[in-house]
C-alpha cells in the first residue's frame, strides 16, 4: 500500500508505504543486493559481473510511476492522493566495503555526471514537481544496506522544506535585489570563520545557524538553479570539494563518518526560480566521537533545533582536515 | 586491536642490538639527510632531504618518532581516579602497552579508510600512497591515465521483474552505444 495522506494541522503530505517494512535489512555477507552478480552466484539487483555506476528503480518505493489503488477514501478534511513519483537507487561503486569518501575524485566526478543526468531525465516527467537527490550514510542514520549508494525521490509536489527555502529566497530577492545565497556567500567570505573549503566554483562552510554540530553546506560561487546548469569544469570542482569535505569528515574521529546528504535543486514545477541557488547540505548526526545528536523533544516536537556547539569552532576543526585533492 | 597479542620476542641483549641497528646511520631508517646542516635548514630546505621526497618539510623521523613514542608507547590517559576500572572492559580505553595503533589505527573495521579497499575486501593491507605534495606523487599521477574520466554512456534495460528499469553508466573508451532515454517510459 502506498498513498499520500494530507496532514491538515501542518498542511503537509505524508506518504504511507507499508511494503517498505519488508525491505532488505543488513543482508549476510555475499547476499548484498547492490553488489554485482557473480557468475553462478546469488542474483543481486544488478545482473552484471561488474559495473561503474548503476541506477535502478527502488524495489521498495515510496513513490511509483503507476501507483497502486488508494487503500482508503479521502475526505474534505483528509485528502488522499496516489503516491505517483519515482524512487531510484544510485549505486556509487561495485565495491561493497567502501564509501563515497573513499572513492577517488574521478569516481565522484562520474557520479556528478550521473546525478546531473538523472535530474535532467526525472525533471522532464509531467507528474514530477521536485527531484530530490540524497544519501543516507551509516547505521546511525538508519541505513540498512552498507554498500555505498544514494537515492533519488521524484516527488509529485514541492516538499515543505524546499517550499520554505524557495519562499525565503524569493522574498529576499524581492527585498534586496540580490539572491539570498549570493548574499550569504558574500558575508561568509568577509567573515571567513565558517568557511571550510573553497575552489573556483564552490564554497563549503558550516552555516551561521547550523542545526547540527558538523552541519556543512556547499554553495556555488556563481548563480545556478540546479545541477543541469553546471559545466563539466563546475561538476569537476563540485566533485573535488565533495572529496575534500567527505575526507575531512572521516578524519574528524577516524571513523567512516555517518551523515545525511541532500541536494537542493530548483523545483521541477515549471515556475521561475531565478531567485533560488543550488546547494548541498550535509547533516551528520555525530556531536562528538562517541555521542550522537538525537532529534528529541524540542527538535521533533517544536521544530526548534538546539546546537550544543559553536559553528565557528566546528568549521575550524573541519578546516584542519582539508587536504588537496588528488585526481 | 592487539591488546591480547603476546610479544613477538622477549627482551634480550641480541634483540636490543638488532633494534638499535635499525636506527644506525646508513641502515634502513636512515634517509641520508645532510646532518652537518643546521636542524632548521633540514626542515626548511628540501634539497637537504633529497631522499625523503614524501616529507620534504621535515627531516626523516623527526616528528614520526616523537609521535610514535608519545602516542603509542608511553601515553597513558588512565587517571588514578579510574584505576579500579579494568581497562580491558572499556571500549577505547588506553593502556600503557604497545598497541600498534599508530600503524594499524583501530583496525580494518574501526579505521577502514587506511586499508586498501582493492585487496581482500580491505581486511589485510594498508593503503599506502605518497604524500600529495611530493614529487613522487606528481610522478604517479602522471602515470595514472585511468583517472581521466571519459565521455559518459548509458544503457537502459528492463529488470528481471519486468516492471522496473536499470541504467548502466559507463565512462571512457568502453564501446557501449549511448541510448537516449525516452522519459515517458519511466
Amino acid at each position: 500500500m502506498s498513498e499520500l495522506r494530507w496532514n491538515p494541522l501542518l498542511g503537509e503530505w505524508t506518504v504511507t508505504a507499508t511494503h517498505r517494512q519488508d525491505r532488505t535489512f543488513f543482508p549476510p555477507p555475499g547476499y548484498c543486493p547492490l553488489c554485482p552478480t557473480e557468475l553462478g552466484g546469488f542474483p543481486t539487483e544488478v545482473p552484471e559481473p561488474t559495473y561503474d555506476i548503476v541506477v535502478f528503480e527502488n524495489k521498495f518505493p515510496s513513490f511509483q510511476p503507476n501507483p497502486p489503488t488508494l487503500a482508503i477514501e479521502g475526505s474534505e478534511l483528509y485528502p488522499v492522493r496516489p503516491a505517483q513519483g519515482v524512487c531510484e537507487v544510485v549505486v556509487y561503486t561495485p565495491e561493497h566495503n567502501s564509501s563515497l569518501a573513499q572513492q577517488p575524485a574521478s569516481q565522484i566526478y562520474k557520479l556528478m555526471q550521473v546525478w546531473q543526468d538523472r535530474f535532467n531525465d526525472l525533471n522532464n516527467h509531467d507528474f514530477v514537481k521536485y527531484v530530490f537527490i540524497f544519501e543516507n550514510k551509516g547505521e546511525a542514520v538508519g541505513v540498512t544496506l552498507p554498500h555505498p549508494h544514494g537515492q533519488i525521490y521524484a516527488y509529485p509536489f514541492v516538499p515543505p522544506r524546499l517550499a520554505q527555502k524557495a519562499k525565503q529566497c524569493r522574498e529576499h530577492k524581492e527585498k534586496t535585489g540580490v539572491n539570498l545565497i549570493a548574499n550569504i556567500l558574500e558575508d561568509e567570505r568577509k567573515d571567513g570563520r565558517r568557511i571550510v573549503a573553497e575552489n573556483e566554483s564552490f564554497t563549503a562552510l558550516v552555516p551561521f545557524s547550523a542545526r547540527y554540530p558538523y552541519e556543512l553546506h556547499i554553495y556555488p560561487n556563481a548563480h545556478a538553479e540546479g545541477l543541469t546548469d553546471f559545466s563539466s569544469k563546475q561538476l569537476r570542482d563540485l566533485a573535488a570539494i565533495f572529496k575534500q569535505v567527505l575526507t575531512a569528515f572521516d578524519k574528524l574521529f577516524t571513523i567512516s563518518f555517518p551523515y545525511i546528504m541532500v541536494m537542493n535543486n530548483r523545483p521541477s514545477d515549471g515556475a521561475n526560480y531565478d531567485f533560488f541557488d543550488f546547494h548541498v547540505e550535509f547533516y551528520p548526526p555525530m556531536r562528538t566521537a562517541m555521542k550522537l545528536k538525537f532529534l528529541a523533544g524540542s527538535e521533533a516536537g517544536a521544530g526548534m533545533f538546539i546546537n550544543d556547539t559553536l559553528p565557528e569552532e566546528k568549521a575550524a576543526e573541519l578546516r584542519s582536515h582539508i587536504e588537496a585533492v588528488i585526481w | 586491536m592487539f591488546a591480547s597479542l603476546p610479544p613477538l620476542a622477549l627482551d634480550t641483549p641480541s634483540l636490543r642490538r638488532a633494534i638499535k641497528k635499525l636506527g644506525e646511520k646508513g641502515d634502513i631508517m636512515d634517509a641520508s639527510d645532510d646532518l652537518t646542516a643546521h636542524p632548521r635548514d633540514l626542515i626548511t630546505n628540501p634539497t637537504l632531504s633529497a631522499k625523503n621526497p614524501d616529507n620534504i618539510d621535515m627531516t626523516a623521523g623527526m616528528t614520526f618518532l616523537g609521535q610514535f613514542l608519545d602516542h603509542d608507547m608511553t601515553l597513558d590517559i588512565t587517571s588514578s581516579l579510574e584505576k579500579q576500572v579494568d581497562p580491558e572492559m572499556i571500549e577505547n580505553f588506553r593502556i600503557p602497552s604497545f598497541a600498534l595503533d599508530s600503524l594499524y589505527g583501530s583496525g580494518p573495521k574501526g579505521s577502514p579508510h587506511i586499508y586498501d579497499q582493492t585487496v581482500e575486501e580491505r581486511q589485510t593491507t594498508l593503503l599506502i600512497e605518497p604524500n600529495p605534495s611530493s614529487e613522487k606523487q606528481m610522478e604517479n599521477e602522471e602515470k595514472q591515465p585511468e583517472n581521466k574520466v571519459g565521455e559518459m554512456h548509458k544503457r537502459r534495460e528492463p529488470m528481471a521483474d519486468g516492471r522496473r528499469y536499470i541504467i548502466y553508466y559507463t565512462f571512457g573508451d568502453e564501446k557501449i552505444e549511448s541510448q537516449k532515454e525516452v522519459s515517458e517510459n519511466v
